[in-house]
């Protein structure tokens, strides 16, 4: 599955920053997130999610802190910053492109 | 379950500040994992096993989790880190063996690191010594190992004339070679004993530019020269036979790579342009190769001139050789041997079989022109072996370089005692690694590793000390345009002396291993080389042998230091302070009357200005390395023409004022004064030694002194003065004639100045272009200059074994306290015994004292056998002071016991000072 592991790593990025679009998240949420979206076929490993994780935070994409809720121990939330928010608005464009021209050309329709 | 704990164990060194946090952070989500499955259905364990898969799912987690949440800068420490820690990933197979030395050398680098102090003083010690030994390789590689700029130097031969040795005027230093004739050298080439021959001889040049002539050097060149080197020009060509035919001269000339570029600005049109020399205009026909600046080591020309233009460029300098050829050209006389000359073998041909055949042709000629000729033969040696660069310079640079293989020898052992100490430390490490199961060839090789690692890194650290090889060596007679900077052979020279030393002193511990068993090493057995008592006595004998080295080199510098100064103390007989020189060549345009004139206004008027105390002139200066040599008759007669009734006399030729310039007292009869002119009788001055020769006990005012060109009278006697150098050892007799009886188109000026002399050079050079504004004063210097140049061999070789000598004692007393502190050390408990049981601090010092004076003292004993035996070999050098010089060598044993035993004080008076109380308690 050597083709899945490479759209996935080169997704993976749009991914995160998607899942964190509407509201913040922490580690596991956004891993449950991904999960239940694409219906079991992307699930991250703790070992392949939090470095993707640390690095996007060291280019400023997100930002990440502990935060207290109400009742819970205190969590490690992670939010979109402004620069995060045109990487996933650019990056998305991008895919879009790309998946449009793969339509024409290979002849399927990915939205299913 | 606490994933905290589960985190840290899959993630060891995440070595970050942020670690806690990513274990909290990862333990939390593991956690909710654990849940989301129990909450499914599973059961606790089914729950924790998929839990933690999620974490154990690749091998690099750690790394990076760690690499992406740190900065680059830390990520690249991160990469040193893991390069020094991890082990190796080894493929099985051939391979192995350089995995492992990667690893051993790693595990050296690091535990090198770890040990700071030791490396440093290690690194050091080599530094100086590999550093120093390279400075010396550098000058021997460059002077002596350097191949001639020529193709084939092998098959290229310097050619001579050779006078047998009665016939010279030095009968004494046996067969002697010197230059040819031009009808000489025809002959040698013609008879085919070699493939072929050149001619060559320095000329100084005229070359002129907008702003004024500017001198340059040159050779003047037989039409073969370029064949026989087979030197190519890179542009144009070089000179051919037929550019080169007597009687019809063609002013061509091939410039040197140098001189097109400074002079010429590299203009790729050169060839065809003309310039203008010795005021004639020559043709530019090609340029030589870079670098190449003549086939002899030193050379420096910039210009090739054919031979036939030998009128123009190289008349006759002697007056009294013009005089008698009566024209300017020397090319058809077969008795002025002004000429080198430099041949090509035949195929197959050695260089014996090339002298032997010129030998032949040689008696030939002594045989068809017995005047010109008689008792000279010709003979060839191989380039490089004849009189020049490399035979002057080879003596010294041998000796420099013993000096330094000594002062490598005590580096060495220096290392090695520290060597010796670390392994004794380690003791421990080792046996318990052997008894895990380690490899002794493996330990060994670790060992090893380490030690040749270390040679390596101080040769490194060594190639400061070669950056300044250049200043270092200036003045030992080594050319300025030899390269003597760090080149391929020096690097690959530096790498050998330090593998070859991590070699030598990591061997000391590695015969350690050899005999250790595991057991003995787990014990504290005494009687192991690594143990402390073992240790010190190696460690002693490395110090009595680098004490005993040490005299040696410090003898050897004292004797050098004494010499200096011996050459400095010589009464000259005459004062070098404030005397100005400079040399003034009459052209053609002056005959002997019109140059004679000439001179008398210049010293006129040079004596009129302020400033000048007295002023005279010289063909010859002292100290200047030149010297003009004749044969004198011992017995009034004409001499014989097997020369038995003469001597080798030196003589110049001197205005009158010379003598008052320079300060020569006449202490007989009087000096040269008006009355001796061309037409009254030709006189000389002599020396007191030539007067005491030719007339034991009389008077020589008066008498006739017949030389080879006829009889003079003696009206003046004046003290033995200094020549060419206060250190000649047998300075010969002279005599001096008056210029305005033998006229010299070339002089040099001598002025003494009330100021500083260099300042009255303008006005001096003034006063010469108002009486003729073509004349112009060259090479303006000092006197005291000159003879500080004189003696700059013996200043360069006191100053760098003075600087070696000076370096062994500072690593011999190094070694020697690091002896005697780590025996203070080792012995601590018993100190502090002693001390309680009663002894005062003072016994205990010496105590101490005495072991570390007992070492010199042996030190000392064996260094004098050695340095008795080796002064010997150095006794040309010296000026004097005889080898066994008792002030040098007293004065270099109380220095050593000096400096040893201060070196032996430091770790004593830190013994005294042992509380007896702590070391007991921790009995």
């Amino acid at each position: 599955m050597a083709s899945h592991t490479e759209l996935k790593r080169g997704s993976a990025e749009l991914m995160i920053l998607a899942s964190l679009e509407e509201r913040d998240r922490h580690g596991y949420e956004i891993a449950k997130l991904i999960d239940d979206r694409s219906g079991g076929k992307l699930r991250f490993h703790v070992a392949s999610l939090y470095p993707m994780l640390y690095r996007m935070e060291r280019r400023d994409w997100i930002e990440g802190k502990w935060i207290e809720k109400a009742g819970q121990r205190r969590r490690r939330y992670y939010r979109l910053t402004p620069a995060g928010r045109k990487v996933l608005v650019a990056q998305r464009s991008d895919w879009h492109a790309l998946l449009t021209a793969f339509r024409k050309v290979a002849g399927f329709d990915p939205v299913a | 379950m606490d994933f905290r704990q589960y985190v840290r164990e899959q993630l060891p060194s995440l070595l970050t500040p942020r670690e806690p946090e990513i274990v909290e952070e990862l333990a939390q989500h593991l956690e909710d994992l654990y849940r989301e499955e129990r909450s499914a259905g599973l059961d606790h364990h089914e729950a924790l096993a998929r839990a933690t898969l999620a974490l154990t799912a690749s091998a690099h987690t750690a790394g990076d989790i760690r690499s992406a949440s740190r900065a680059p800068v830390e990520r690249l420490l991160d990469r040193v880190h893991a390069a020094l820690d991890e082990p190796v990933a080894t493929r099985p197979g051939r391979f192995t063996l350089f995995a492992d030395l990667r690893r051993d050398i790693r595990y050296a680098i690091r535990s090198l690191l770890h040990a700071p102090g030791f490396t440093a003083v290690a690194v050091v010690t080599l530094a100086l010594g590999i550093g120093a030994t390279a400075v010396i390789f550098s000058a021997i590689d460059a002077v002596l190992l350097k191949d001639a700029p020529v193709a084939d130097p092998e098959r290229v031969v310097s050619v001579y004339t050779q006078w047998a040795a009665r016939t010279t005027t030095n009968p004494g230093a046996g067969n002697q070679v010197g230059g040819s004739s031009y009808p000489d050298y025809a002959d040698l080439r013609a008879s085919g004993a070699l493939a072929d021959l050149a001619a060559f001889e320095e000329v100084l040049l005229s070359l002129d530019a907008e702003d004024g002539a500017e001198r340059i050097e040159g050779r003047i060149v037989s039409g073969n020269y370029f064949d026989v080197l087979g030197v190519q020009p890179i542009i144009g060509r070089g000179l051919r036979p037929n550019d080169d035919v007597r009687g019809s001269p063609v002013r061509v000339v091939v410039l040197s790579h140098r001189l097109w570029q400074q002079r010429f600005g590299a203009d790729p049109g050169i060839v065809g342009r003309t310039l203008t020399l010795n005021g004639s205009s020559y043709d530019v026909i090609g340029v030589a190769p870079r670098g190449f600046t003549g086939h002899q080591l030193g050379d420096m020309s910039d210009a090739w001139v054919p031979m036939a233009m030998q009128e123009e460029v190289r008349p006759p300098s002697a007056g009294a050789l013009r005089r008698r050829l009566g024209s300017l050209s020397m090319l058809g006389v077969r008795d002025v041997r002004w000429l080198s000359m430099v041949g090509r073998l035949k195929e197959g041909q050695s260089v014996t079989e090339a002298a032997a055949a010129l030998d032949v042709v040689g008696q030939r000629l002594a045989a068809a022109y017995p005047e010109s000729n008689k008792d000279l033969s010709a003979t060839a040696l191989a380039l490089g072996s004849g009189p020049g660069v490399r035979t002057r310079t080879r003596p010294v640079l041998m000796l420099l370089a013993t000096a330094v293989g000594l002062v490598l020898l005590v580096a060495c052992s220096n290392v090695a005692g520290l060597m010796l100490t670390r392994a004794s430390t380690r003791r421990r490490e080792v046996a318990v690694r052997l008894t895990v199961g380690a490899g002794r060839g493996q330990l060994i090789r670790q060992w090893l590793t380490e030690a040749v690692v270390l040679g390596v890194i101080g040769a490194a650290a060594g190639l400061v000390l070669v950056g300044w090889a250049p200043s270092l060596l200036r003045g030992l007679g080594i050319p300025d345009n030899v390269n003597l900077s760090v080149n391929v052979n020096v690097l690959a020279f530096m790498l050998v002396v330090g593998v070859t030393c991590g070699l030598v002193f990591g061997l000391g511990p590695v015969l350690q291993f050899v005999r250790q068993d595991a057991l003995s090493g787990l014990r504290d057995d005494g009687n192991a080389v690594t143990t402390g008592a073992g240790v010190t006595r190696l460690r002693s004998a490395f110090v009595v042998l680098q004490v005993a080295l040490s005299l040696v080199l410090l003898v050897g510098a004292g004797l050098f230091i004494r010499t200096l100064m011996q050459a400095y103390s010589v009464d000259l007989g005459y004062s070098v302070d404030r005397m100005l020189i400079a040399d003034l060549a009459l052209g053609e345009d002056y005959s002997s009357e019109s140059g004679q004139a000439l001179y008398n206004d210049l010293l006129d008027r040079v004596n009129g200005l302020p400033g000048v105390v007295a002023a005279g002139v010289a063909r010859v200066t002292v100290l200047s390395g030149g010297s003009r040599t004749v044969g004198v008759s011992t017995d009034g007669q004409p001499i014989k023409d097997d020369r038995s009734n003469a001597i080798p006399v030196r003589t110049n030729v001197v205005s009158r004022g010379y003598l008052d310039a320079m300060g020569i007292r006449v202490i007989g009869g009087r000096p040269f004064d008006a009355t001796d002119v061309q037409s009254s009788p030709r006189v000389a001055i002599i020396s007191r030694a030539l007067g005491e020769r030719l007339w034991p006990g009389a008077d020589p005012i008066g008498r006739v002194l017949v030389w080879q060109d006829g009889p003079l009278q003696v009206i003046g006697v004046v003290p033995d003065t200094v020549y060419l150098r206060s250190t000649e050892r047998e300075p010969r007799p002279f005599f001096y004639q008056p210029l305005s009886q033998n006229y010299e188109n070339a002089v040099s000026l001598h002025i003494r100045t009330a100021g500083d002399p260099m300042t009255l050079f303008s006005t001096v050079r003034q006063a010469t272009r108002t009486l003729d504004q073509k004349l112009t004063l060259t090479r303006p210097r000092r006197l005291a200059d000159e003879f500080d140049r004189s003696v700059e061999t013996e200043r360069v070789l006191a100053r760098l074994t003075g600087i070696l000598g000076g370096i062994a004692l500072l690593l011999a007393a190094v070694g020697l306290y690091g002896v005697m502190a780590y025996a203070v050390k080792q012995r601590t408990r018993e100190v502090g015994l002693r001390l309680a049981l009663g002894a005062t601090p003072a016994s205990i010092m010496q105590l101490i004292v005495g072991r570390g004076a007992r070492l010199i003292a042996i030190g000392l004993a064996l260094g004098v056998i050695g340095a008795a035996a080796s002064v010997r070999l150095v006794r040309t050098q010296l000026f004097g002071v005889e080898p066994t010089d008792p002030l040098t060598w007293l004065g270099v044993g109380a220095l050593l016991l000096v400096v040893g035993l201060v070196a032996c004080g430091i770790p004593a008076r830190r013994a005294m000072k042992v509380a007896p109380a702590t070391v007991l308690r921790s009995l």
